[in-house]
Formats: structure tokens, sequence, C-alpha cells
């Protein structure tokens, strides 16, 4: 009665369905309606039983087929997905009287996908709100081929984010910052992830691509839900809350068809960073050998209760809370003209854990992030001849601006928090003076206000040994702050026919303003600070064309063409201020696609072949285009020289892929991919250098990978697993003028530094997160990843050393388990649900970070010794009334701190200077939560 | 209706589910000391003559110590209920400078100190003595130490610069060269030396500079203070201090609440014994020393008469200190080796439990606490306090 298959592809948060309709005798429909019931959509089959309904909203869809004379026919959680089509094969059974209708259900995942020449996961707005995940990034992970936000081994920030068919890429500093804008999870409705095989309708992106598909409120019923978890039961909990609200429903006071729909999530958490344990302390296998005997002794001896004296909960230098809202608006207009409107606001701050200043909680590093994006899109659409017109006009506003400086400490003290979440913004210290004009801070001639330079000697556990070690006085020195917004438009004008031709064009443009400032030694009068504004503008156009059906070749062809300029001014040599000063040209990308797919002959259907191949190219971050301070070089002010000359960075993919239906339940795949990288923006820092490095297209190199895929579906559960293995290696030589890594005139090769060798990430669903009629509900999410390059660009002298050349392993096991309480009598309108997470269900200590020079958590024993050093030892005892003293370390309570115990106490400060806090992955904890809607 | 309710479930749900955030760490540097007897101070030098600035601060002469400057004798504060000492009149406190008995005026708007000069550098110390009255060796003999010293007194804020404090000298020649000393036998063109062992050299090599130590006149306005080998009173901005009558060897100077009388501990001595040495350097002769000592029998509380009247004699006892109403004294017994209360008015004197070994007593102004030094070692005083019971 039911045959669902998917169609063409294309790159929108719309997709179709197509399909034909037959009597249960095997004769083609004519004049058969077919209506998606919402948002209301319809068509008529043709002679040949064939119809389609082009651009329908992303989502399970239910649909309807009615004919006189035939029973009726719905299907309910038809999936639609972006840019794709969903074929749906339909047989109506006759029926001489009016009779109720038949409801079937579409099968919810799709082992095979014969018409689907790209590599990519779908994740339903379902399963987003089940999987035990915080963040929305979370979820990609589970992606094969994904693993920290690295996609197939490129840069973080080579994919490109696009939200209802609308970029939405943080052009600023994505390979830094990431996407910027964050949605709730319950406010998609579904997210595709694509890592292979992108069409021409995404641009800026090198690596991969995230499709967001927004919900929307329903045309029927009002549906309500209210969700809040968190972790204040458990002792050991990092302080996480979370509270969800989504509504939407029809807005029948505006015209029949109107729906909105609105979500707010709210988390306060004491750590921001979920993936970080927080404070940790070296153990001995942390260090290298000649430390090991003096950290046993400080363990095991007197001075033991130095040894790691405080408990992570107690530095809660990593909280902060995230506020996001969303909200959408669709009404028809007639004529198949339909308008949508919707608005995303974030906030996202978090205090910083600064090292030196961690006992010093009134002066802490902190980021503020708050992110925009407002669209208004006008969509025409069509369904007549056997085919589906669909245009669209949209515009789109974003801004994305970031604070990063010294937190106001007494507005900290004084704000209002519930749960962890405050709803006042962070405030810093002297940020109208650094979002002032330039002019104004030149002439000044003053430090940031409020800003105070680093020094104080008390205040931690090891008193008299935290002088130098510890500040206890003074600020973060840090006064940043970035601003990017941009307005953009697009056009798109496609045709769907029953026969699954899809041929589509767009064009779209978009104007930026760009602000960037930099200080790093903001309490110095008037010293030096990088700002920058300037307003870049780029261009794309692309089109496209796809044909096929399930059952044959499938091929897509596209062209597509970007164009930007930075509109910055640069100078070809920096030495020579009168050297002319020029605007940066138009650089262009042209970027042929190609895809296809099509069941190997004789396999009936039940093998599938893929190829394709695409030319790939983005801007640089626009960061790049700016002279910036290394953060993580402030010691050495070092500073990198911008370029605002740079081109697009580019490459080539291609990819081949089989998947194979394993019995009824079960289908696997393999495909091989490989990408060649150019004109990589240079990543390279020349430490010691006379001159300062420039931001350069140095680099190039490429990425080969293997990746299995395994999907199974029972009645009860789904399974997701995948593995890959990557080799991502970089090439340099003097030749290129690179002579960062080498200065002879050999070939280098090197792994680059975002490979990522091996990844394995598992899904299971079961029960209700699965999509069944049952009251449980589990989800289990695991990855596993080996590690970075520890030392890429040294890794040859790797050899032979005792360190290691790549981080250790890191794994982790995440679940959710909920129970369906029903209506309660307290309110018998609502269902409600419990919910309980167990997050790192393995205790497992994952290291996310090396120190370069030792291999190792903790520094060489040189290194350790000059920190160690800094303090001098007393030639007296310091009595207990000396302003150094400090209980803490007077380690037989005498009164007095004998130069030995000092020495003690020395070692214990400079082994917590050296801790690796945020190196260790999250620990284990259990969460609980409650769920009702109504 | 029922949507609201269900929201009202909610919200409970929320402040469930709420715990508290982490407060800051906070270091404990050190423990508040708490009990009838608590002991203040641990540096391993001498914390002597403490004395109340009201009733919630300590001043006394202490060793310099990290993070302060390196010094013989540094002025200190110290919260009564312990915690971090700090340095009074920080800007005279160098490495070079003795400093000790800091006292500060009953408005605590100023301080008296006493500024000590120099060790004597004895150039006549041989290989070996013979003292000419017998002929016999002589050993271990005892040098003074101090060659003099000045009291001084300065605000404890916006003070000028220090050269121009109100200061008067405390002249105690205690070593001269005297090439005119009639010493039978002996060269004449030898150096001769005259040394005078006063009983207050005695006391300071034994227990610091509370000989020296200055009281305020109830009304702030004059110091009663020993140079060593009397009491005096003495205006600050005068050029010289008024000696008391009856006052000879008295030192450690004590105020009467009253301001009637001065509390003073007087060494009693015997006749003094003069003692002609010559020194040798190898086998050759050095020097020659006379040395007239004074041999202490007895030290005694003495209350002076500022009208001139008699004085009263407490009994065994040295280091007075006044209680607040006047009607005590405290003073060290060394026969018992602790502190003492004794009536002025007559009557039994008793030990104050858990002052064993302690010194240079200073009571509260509100009677209720009294502040000593106990001796821990030979060269290691620290301060102490004890609740008086009555």
């Amino acid at each position: 009665m039911l045959g669902l298959l998917p169609a063409a592809v294309a790159a929108q948060t719309s997709g179709s369905i197509l399909g034909q309709v037959k009597s249960s005798s095997g004769e083609p429909l004519h004049g058969a309606q077919v209506s998606v019931v919402s948002p209301a959509m319809r068509a008529v089959t043709g002679a040949d039983g064939r119809f389609v309904l082009g651009a329908v909203p992303a989502g399970e869809r239910t649909v309807r087929v009615e004919m006189l004379g035939y029973r009726s026919l719905t299907v309910t959680a038809v999936r639609v997905s972006s840019g794709r089509g969903t074929e749906l094969r339909l047989e109506l059974e006759p029926a001489p009287v009016p009779m109720r209708a038949i409801e079937v259900e579409a099968e919810r995942v799709r082992l095979i996908e014969p018409d689907v020449s790209t590599t990519h996961e779908v994740v339903t707005g379902r399963e987003l709100r089940e999987l035990p995940v915080d963040r929305i990034e979370d979820v990609l992970e589970l992606a094969t081929g994904v693993s920290q936000g690295h996609f197939r081994g490129g840069r973080v920030g080579q994919e490109t984010y696009v939200v209802d068919g609308l970029p939405v890429k943080n052009v600023l500093e994505a390979s830094s910052k990431g996407s910027a804008l964050e949605f709730s999870p319950s406010s998609l409705d579904e997210m595709d992830v694509i890592t292979g095989g992108l069409s021409a309708a995404y641009g800026s992106a090198i690596s991969g691509a995230v499709s967001y598909a927004t919900r929307r409120g329903s045309r029927e019923s009002w549906e309500t839900r209210a969700a809040l978890r968190g972790d204040g039961m458990n002792p050991q909990g990092t302080g996480f809350t979370s509270l969800s609200f989504s509504a939407g429903g029809p807005l029948r006071l505006l015209g029949e068809g109107t729906t909105i729909f609105a979500d707010v999530l709210a988390q306060g958490m004491a750590d921001a960073d979920p993936h970080a344990l927080g404070a940790a302390c070296l153990r001995p296998q942390d260090v290298p050998n000649d430390l090991v005997s003096r950290l046993d002794a400080l363990r095991a001896g007197s001075g033991s209760s130095l040894y790691c004296p405080y408990a992570p909960s107690v530095l809660p230098h990593d909280a902060g809370d995230k506020l996001i809202a969303f909200v959408r608006f669709d009404r028809p207009l007639g004529g198949g003209f339909s308008l949508s409107a919707s608005v995303l606001g974030n906030r996202l701050q978090r205090q910083l854990y600064t090292p030196e200043l961690k006992y010093s909680t009134g002066s802490q590093l902190g980021q503020r992030t708050y992110g925009s994006l407002g669209t208004l899109l006008l969509d025409w659409n069509r369904n007549s001849g056997g085919m589906t017109r669909h245009a669209l006009a949209r515009i789109g506003v974003m801004r994305l601006d970031r604070y990063l400086g010294a937190l106001d400490g007494s507005s900290l003290a004084d704000r209002q928090t519930i749960a962890g979440f405050g709803l006042t913004p962070f405030h810093f210290l002297g940020e109208g003076f650094a979002r002032s004009s330039p002019e104004a801070q030149l002439e000044a001639g003053t430090g940031v206000p409020g800003y105070v330079t680093q020094g104080g000697a008390m205040g931690s556990p090891y008193g008299p040994a935290a002088d130098g070690i510890f500040f206890t006085t003074g600020t973060p020195q840090l006064a940043n702050w970035t601003r990017s917004e941009q307005v953009g438009g697009d056009v798109l004008g496609e045709v769907y026919t029953a026969s699954g031709v899809v041929a589509r064009a767009g064009f779209s443009g978009k104007l930026y303003r760009v602000q960037s400032y930099e200080r790093s030694l903001a309490a110095d009068l008037g010293s030096s600070f990088n700002y920058a504004r300037f307003f870049p503008v780029s261009f794309g156009g692309f089109t496209e064309v796809q044909w096929g059906t399930s059952d044959d070749l499938n091929a897509q062809i596209g062209v597509r063409v970007d164009a930007f300029r930075p509109g910055l001014d640069f100078r070809f040599d920096r030495a020579n201020f009168l050297a002319p000063s020029l605007q940066a040209d138009w650089k262009m990308a042209v970027m042929p696609r190609f895809g296809a797919s099509m069941p190997l002959p004789g396999s009936r259907g039940r093998t599938v072949m893929r190829v394709n191949f695409t030319r790939l190219a983005e801007p640089p971050d626009f960061q790049y285009f700016l002279d910036t301070t290394l953060g993580d070089s402030l010691r050495t002010s070092i500073r990198r020289e911008g370029n605002a000359n740079l081109s697009f960075e580019s490459g080539s993919a291609y990819e081949a892929g089989v998947t194979q239906l394993l019995g009824q339940r079960l289908s696997g795949a393999v495909t091989f991919f490989r990408k060649n990288l150019e004109n990589l923006v240079s990543g390279d820092v020349r430490f010691g250098s006379a001159s300062d490095p420039s931001f350069s297209l140095a680099d190039y190199g490429s990425v080969t990978g293997l990746e299995l895929a395994l999907r199974g579906r029972w009645t009860d559960w789904t399974v997701r697993a995948g593995y890959s293995l990557q080799k991502a290696v970089g090439v340099s030589s003097s030749a290129l003028g690179d002579t960062v890594i080498s200065t002879s005139d050999s070939r280098v090769t090197y792994p680059l530094a975002f490979d990522q060798r091996h990844a394995i990430d598992v899904s299971v669903l079961y029960g209700r997160a699965a999509g069944a009629s049952r009251r449980v509900g589990a989800a289990v999410a695991a990855t596993a990843r080996s590690g970075y390059p520890l030392d890429p660009h040294g890794a040859a002298s790797l050899v032979g050393s005792s360190k290691p050349q790549y981080l250790p392993w890191t794994a982790d096991v995440t679940g959710r388990v909920s129970y369906d309480l029903g209506r309660l009598a307290t309110c018998g309108g609502c269902r409600w649900r419990v919910t309980v997470d167990g997050r790192n269900l393995l205790g497992l200590h994952n290291i996310l970070a090396l120190r370069r020079d030792t291999g190792l958590l903790g520094p060489d024993a040189t290194a350790f010794g000059a920190v160690e050093n800094s303090v001098p030892v007393p030639a007296h005892p310091i009595p207990l009334e000396s302003p150094l003293y400090s209980a803490m370390i007077d380690l037989n309570h005498d009164g007095n701190i004998t130069p030995e115990e000092f020495r003690t106490a020395r070692f214990a400060a400079a082994l917590d200077r050296f801790d690796p806090s945020l190196y260790y992955g999250e620990p284990r904890q259990l969460r609980a939560g409650f769920e009702v809607t109504f | 209706m029922r949507r609201l309710r269900g929201l009202l479930l909610v919200l409970p749900l929320l402040a469930g589910a709420c715990r508290g955030e982490p407060t800051a760490f906070t270091a404990v540097d050190r423990v508040a000391p708490t009990g009838d007897s608590v002991h203040l101070t641990y540096y391993l030098g001498e914390d002597r003559a403490p004395a109340w600035r009201g009733g919630d601060t300590l001043y006394y002469g202490s060793g310099g110590y990290d993070p302060f400057p390196a010094s013989q004798g540094a002025l200190m504060a110290l919260p009564r209920q312990g915690g971090a000492a700090r340095l009074v009149l920080p800007e005279l406190q160098q490495a070079t400078v003795f400093l000790a008995t800091p006292l500060p005026t009953p408005s605590g708007d100023r301080v008296a100190y006493v500024a000590l000069d120099a060790l004597y550098a004895f150039s006549c110390t041989g290989d070996s003595a013979i003292n000419l009255r017998n002929l016999r060796k002589v050993t271990g003999l005892f040098r003074p130490p101090l060659t003099g010293g000045r009291l001084s007194v300065r605000p404890v804020v916006g003070a000028s610069a220090p050269g121009s404090d109100p200061r008067v000298l405390l002249d105690f020649t205690s070593v001269q060269v005297a090439p005119g000393l009639p010493i039978p036998g002996v060269d004449p063109n030898l150096t001769h030396y005259l040394i005078h062992e006063y009983p207050f050299q005695l006391d300071y090599a034994a227990g610091g500079a509370l000989p020296f130590r200055p009281s305020w006149s109830p009304d702030g306005r004059r110091l009663a203070y020993s140079d060593g080998l009397r009491a005096m009173t003495w205006t600050p901005g005068d050029a010289a201090g008024v000696a008391l009558a009856g006052s000879q060897f008295a030192v450690s100077a004590a105020w009467s609440p009253a301001g009637d009388r001065i509390a003073v501990s007087r060494a009693i001595v015997q006749d003094s014994v003069t003692t002609d040495l010559l020194w040798f350097k190898g086998v050759d002769r050095y020097c020659v020393e006379r040395r007239i000592s004074y041999n202490v029998t007895d030290k005694r509380i003495v209350l002076l008469r500022l009208d001139g009247g008699a004085a009263l004699d407490l009994g065994e006892g040295e280091e007075p200190a006044w209680s607040p109403d006047g009607t005590a004294i405290y003073a060290r017994r060394a026969s018992s080796n602790q502190i003492w209360r004794i009536p002025v008015a007559g009557g039994a004197a008793t030990a104050v439990a858990g002052t064993v070994a302690g010194h240079d007593p200073a009571v509260s102004p509100d009677g209720q606490w009294l502040a000593f030094a106990r001796q821990v070692t030979p060269s290691n005083h620290d301060l102490w306090l004890v609740r008086l019971s009555h």
C-alpha cells in the first residue's frame, strides 16, 4: 500500500514530496488530491498518477490522499528533509460508499537512500529533544566524520551554518569562536549535517554544512511544553540547571493558517564549559620523572594537606549562563504566497578561568556574546500541471557582539541569580571606554578605567608562596570586543516536476559592517590597541539541476560562483609607511559540483553506489585581515600582521560510497573521500622572530578518509553508529617562502593541527525516544576519538622522543532515561514526564590537552623550577603574626613557618599554578528533570 | 486555567532544582585565638614591652622579620584578637635603627619610643686579663652593651621629618677612656679605661630595653621614664627631663592612673666594688681597665610621689604596671619567675595565674586582660594574654 523513498537532492530547509498514486489493481489514478495538512499544500495527480508537492517545510508531515470512489489514505510521520524529495508510492482501495480513512505511519528512519549522492546525517526534532545533549553542537559529534567540531579533518569554522536556508556563518571569527549563534534543541524541526558532496546552494564552506529547520506552530491546536533539568540534588553536580519552555499554535485572529511558535531556553552553569572538569590537580603520572619523587613525597609527607587543597566546586570561576529565545511567525497570504518571519536572540556569558587569579574571585575574565538574527521571507508556491513552481525572496539581518574583558567584581557579587542564571548581563570594567571612539581613547591616554596592574601577595591557600604565582590584586589585562553585522538578501527560484527533475537557481548578496577592538595591556597608561572597522561585501549565485528517481540514476550538476571584497585598505610593504595604500580587489571563486547515485544493477535496490565531486571555497575569516595580538602570548607581545588581500581558502573534494541493506532492519555504508586543501590561512607564528609574521595563504594539504556507517531500525529501537578514519596532512617547503617550518628546500609533510585519525560515534534510541508509543524512553550517545597531533610542526623532532605524538584517546558516554507519567490529578490537561540524565557514565578521565614541551599535563623541571624559585625562601621563620603567615603551610602548627615548610608550600603552590584545569573531560554525574506538556 | 496550573507546578520544581552556587575559596591565613590564655606572637626572637592602645591593639617591640625590614628592634602593633602585625611609625623602621618600648598616648595620637644607640665596641679586649688587686687571672667579664639612646615622641599619622621629633637624650656613659686614672704599677702609656657595670646594663643584657620604658601621664602631656640611673619626668619639647628624688637606679617607670605617683623598679645595690685589670695580648701588655661594679641584691617596687612625699616600698618586684583603677601594681617577681598583683593600699600580693616566666606586664584599659612577654628561651620572648580574675 505504501512505499516511501527519497528523491532528489537540493539544499534548502524545505523539501518536496513526490510520487505516484495507483489503484490497488495497479492503474495510475488521475485527479487524486494529495495534500499536506500543515502547512496546507495541495497537488492533483496527472494522467500518469504522478504528483509533486514542492517546497514543503522540513519535518514530519501528514499527507492525505483523497479520490472519489476510493477509500482515503492518511500517511503520518512523512519525513521531509531539507533540500530533498520524499517519494511516496501510494495505493488506494476502491470504496463504493464513504469509509473512514486508512491511517498508516511512514518509516521514520531511512536505511538506504538510493537517490542521495551526498554524505549527511539527519537528526529530527524529536531526536534533538530526546538525546542527552546540552547544546546543539553536541549533536554534531554524533554525525560520522564530525569530531570536536572538525568536519572530516577540516579546521573548525570551515563549515557553514544555514538556518531555514539563510547562511548565518560567523564570518569574522568562525575558526576561533565557531558558529556563534545557538539554537535551543526544542526550537528545531530538523538538523541536517552534511559532510560530503555539498550542493551548489551551499557557499562559504570547505568542510561541510549544517542546516537547521526551525519549528513552526501547529495550525490545529496549541502545544506547550516546559522542561526543567538540573543536577542540584547531586553533590557531584556542576551546578547545571536548564529551563526550557516552548509554545506554538494557531493565531486565527490574524487569519486562517497563521501560526506562531516561541521557544526560550535558560541555563545556569557553575561550570559553563560542559566538557571541562574544572580545576584539577597534577598527579605523579602528569609530571616528568624528575618531579615525580617530589610530588609523591608531598602527597605522602607532612605537606599532604597542601596537595590539591581545594575542591573544584569552590572555584566558581567558570560559571555563566545562557539565554536563547526564538520566535517564528507564519502566515499564508493567498495566491500561493506566504510570509514567514523569525527572530532569534542569544545571550551567552561566562566567567573564564584565569589561573593566576584563581584565588582572587573579584578579578576574573569574562566573556559575553550577544547574537541576534531576524529573517523575513516571502514565499510563493504553485502546484499545477504536474509540477511545482517555487520562488522566494528573503532578507536577513544578523549581529554578533562579543566582549572579552575583566568583569566588574562588585556587580558580579551583587548580581541576582536563580540556579546560576541571572537576568542581568555581565558588566565589564571600562566597557564604555573600550567601546568609545579610538580617537577619544588616544586623547585620554589612559588605561581602560577600572583595570589594575596585577600584583599582591596574599589570598591563596599558600600564603607567602603565592607571591608572584597567584595575583591577588589587579585585574585581567584583556579588553577585547568584536561586532559583526550583516544584512543580506537572496532570491531563489525552483521548479519540481513529478518525474523527479528539479531545477533551481539563486542569487544572494550581503553587506557587512565589522568592528574589532583588541587591547592586551589594558591597565597600562596609553597602551596601544588594535581597532578596525570595515565594510566587506559578498555576492553569490548558483544554479543546479537534479534528475532521477529511486530506481534509476540520480544526478545533480551545478555551479556556484562566490565573490567578496574585504572592504579594507592594506599596505603591501608594512615597513614603509610611504608605501601606497590599496583597496583589496574583488576575489572570486567558481565552483562546479557534481553528484550521482544509483542502485547497483541486479541488487534489487539493496545496494546503492554514490559518487560526487565538489569544488569548494570560502572567504577567510575576516579576523585574518586584521592585526592581532596572540591570545596565548601576551607576555611576549607577539603580534601577527593582518593581510587584507587574502583570497578564498579553497579545495576540491571527491568521494565514493556504497550503501548496503543488511536484512530488513540494518544498513551499512562505506565511504571513501579525499579533499585537497589549498590556500589555507597559515596558522604559524615565528616566536622569537625579529619581524612579526603575517597572515598568509601558505598552507596546503589534504585529508583522506574512510567512513563506515551503520543504521538500524526496529519497532522500538533506532541505532546509528559510525567510524571514521582520517588522515590530514599538510605540506610545506621553502619554495613557497614559508620559512616557519623548514628553512631547507626539502618538502616537509606533517599532520595538520586538526588531524583526527579515528572517531567512533554511536547513538541508540529506545521506546518513546525512538518514536514508539511507549511510556519509557531511553537514549544513549557515545563517542570515542583518537587524539590530535600533539606538536604538528615539531612532529619530525619527536622521532625517538618519549613524548607522545598524539593526545590520548577520549571517550564519552551519556544517557537519558525518561518515563511518561501521563496525566496527573493536579493538572488534568497536562502530561508529565520525568527524565534522568547520566553524564560521562563510564567516568572516563579524558585528557583534552597536553603541554607540547613535555607531552604531559605538567611542565618540565626547568619550567617548574622557574616558577617555584621565583619566590625566595626566607632565611628565617615566619611567625604567626607576620602578614605572610599562613596557617595552611605551618605544617607542624607551631606558629612559625620554617624555611623548610616554606619550601614545601612553594612546591605545592607551583603545582597548583600548573594545574591542568579544563584539560579533563566532563565529570560523571546525574541530572534529574521533569517535562510537562499541555 | 489548566495550563496555568501546569505552569504553577513547574515553578516549585525550578525552586527545588536551585542549588546554592559555590562560594569563592577563602584562604585561612591564621586561626583566631580563643580562651583565657592566648598566645599572641611566635617570633623566635624578642617580643617585649607590650603596651595597650585602647582595648583592641597592642604595641610592642620586636625584631624585624619578613616582610618587614630586618632590624634588631622594630615597633609593632598587633590586634588584641590576634592576627597580622604591622609596623608602627614605619617611616622610622630601618635595619640599622634599634627601636624599643613603643607607648601610645592615652588618646592614641602619639607614640613615645626609645631609640638605642649602637653597642659598645670595646677596644680593650686582649687575650687574657689579670686582676691587679689580687694578681689572679680573670675570665667571663661583663661588658656594658649600651652607649646611649633617645626617648622621642612622634605623631602616629601626619608626622613631620623624624629629625624634628621632640626628644630627650638617655645619657648613660658607662665606658670612658680615662688616661689619668691612678692605677699603681701600670705603664702610664697604656690606654686606661673606666667601666661602670650599672644595674640597668645588666638588665638590658638580660631582658632588653624595658628599663627605659616610658609612661605617659594620665593627661598625655608628660612622660615618666628612666635613663637607667634614675627616674625622670619630661615634657616633650623640653631639652631635658627632671630627675625624681630618691630614684637612684630606678627603672621601668610607670605613671599612676591618678597622676600623683610613679612606680619604678629600683635596684638595691651593695657598695660598689672596684677592680683594676691589666689586659694582655700574647705576652704583651695591652691596656688597663678600672671596673666599678654594683652588685644588685634586690629589686623592689617603689612608688615615688611627684609632690616629693615619702616613697612607698611595695616589696620585691620589677617591671611594674598599674591596674587601671590605680589600686594595684602588676610586677614580675624573679624569685617565683611569675607576675604578681600587689595591692597598693597594702595586703597580700597574689600571683597571677598563667604568667609563669612572664615579663613586662601591661593591663588592658578595662582591666580584664593582662598582656605580658613570656620567656621561652633566654633570647626568645612571646607575647601572651591572660584574663584577669579579680
